[in-house]
């Protein structure tokens, strides 16, 4: 038996903790890979292709040139070039399936392009509806914000916050949906002084 | 043809990976990166390649990825160290990773773990950082499990070694004077005898 305490707990405790990695970290992690996924999936045959959605991220429109779309209908076949990019607004129907895309790398100069932005805290969850007290507004919302959190594949849409009662997220949102391609996110400090300042704070 | 079934499979298999094992993966980079940037390069760069090997993915897929992470970090260092000579006055944005921004690593313990010959490193920080156990290490090593075992074990004789003389010793100098080195060096291999064993 051990008479004395492990040296490498030395080490051991001098190491992040896998908990410990920033949300946003793996938000930029999450876009790089989305890049990679979304350029197989249009280059290679072999690779398979969804054309449906899977009902992700609702609503997408046009912005920027960075990403590659990806048109959904059923199954898997061809694809045809579709839109361009990832960034919520509620101009798309979700439900036809139309305006799936990967997204845009995460940016945070691009939240005040975003419907609704804001650091809240959960106050309810019912099913897929989660009820937040914004603390800081900083577009489209105020007081009490009910949104709904879409199903999300973490290898298109990056992920999405496990919500909880009590705690704080910085949020996104358009057409009453939560944002998924990392532009939702745990509150850190360090993140919120990164969203402050896309709106000029 | 395209599979449909194995298709949709290949997204789910990855989502789950993903899902489940981002946090580890990216622990890992930044435990062995100067940078955020480096870590998500690593990362990013690891499961890429097991999205395109989704099918080679083992039923225990953590020890895999660490090995393509190990890859992947051998190839970024010396892409890196090209990059660096290259950019070193350039650089500005640049953030350090939360550990290596700590106190503790200026520690005696980091100074011992550095003074040993990096496959001896590399062993106690899988040990250490990645609480993985002989069999995991020898998949992300590419060696035996045996093999690992009589490594990790001299891997831990030199770091008891290296600590003594890096902190033990002065503490307990600083405790009993009239301590001498042979003194200290042999409380602490008492000590670590049979941890982890």
């Amino acid at each position: 038996m051990p008479t004395g305490s492990d040296p490498v707990d030395r080490l051991r405790a001098a190491s992040i903790r896998a908990d410990e990695v920033p949300d946003a970290s793996l938000a930029r992690v999450s876009a790089r890979i989305q890049e990679h996924i979304m350029t197989d999936l249009q280059k290679s045959p072999t690779v398979p292709r969804f054309r449906r959605p899977l009902a992700l991220v609702g609503g997408f429109a046009l912005v920027g040139a960075l990403a590659l779309a990806v048109g959904f209908g059923s199954g898997f076949g061809v694809q045809k070039p579709g839109p361009i990019a990832a960034v919520p607004t509620p101009t798309d129907d979700p439900g036809t399936g139309g305006g799936m895309a990967s997204c845009l790398m995460y940016d945070p100069t691009l939240l005040p392009t975003f419907e609704i932005v804001f650091d809240g805290t959960v106050t309810a969850i019912e099913g897929d509806q989660v009820t937040f007290q914004v603390g800081t507004g900083w577009k489209g919302a105020g007081g009490s914000v009910t949104l709904t959190v879409p199903e999300t594949s973490v290898a298109l849409t990056g992920p999405m916050p496990d919500f909880e009662v009590g705690g704080r997220y910085l949020v996104t949102a358009a057409g009453g949906n939560v944002n998924g391609c990392g532009y939702t996110l745990a509150y850190d400090a360090a993140t919120a002084v990164t969203w402050a300042a896309a709106f000029g704070n | 043809m395209i599979n449909q079934q194995t298709g949709r499979s290949a997204l789910a298999r990855f989502d789950a990976l993903f899902t489940d094992h981002q946090r580890p993966i990216l622990a890992y980079a930044m435990r062995r990166t100067p940078t955020l940037a480096d870590a998500e390069d690593v990362a990013a760069e690891t499961f890429t390649i097991a999205w395109r090997k989704i099918e080679a993915v083992p039923a225990d897929p953590l020890p895999w990825l660490y090995a393509v992470a190990r890859r992947v970090l051998a190839n970024h260092r010396r892409g890196r160290s090209r990059l660096e000579r290259l950019t070193a006055l350039l650089r500005v944005d640049d953030v350090p990773t939360p550990m290596l921004a700590g106190e503790d690593h200026d520690g005696p313990a980091f100074a011992a773990l550095a003074s040993l010959p990096p496959a001896d490193q590399e062993l106690l920080r899988l040990v250490a950082w990645e609480e993985l156990g002989n069999q995991e290490i020898a998949v992300v090593l590419g060696v035996t499990p045996n093999a690992v075992a009589i490594r990790l074990h001299r891997a831990r004789a030199r770091f008891a070694d290296a600590l003594a003389r890096s902190s033990v010793e002065n503490d307990l100098k600083d405790l009993d004077p009239s301590r001498t080195s042979a003194d200290v060096k042999g409380t602490h291999r008492a000590a670590w005898k049979g941890v982890g064993e």
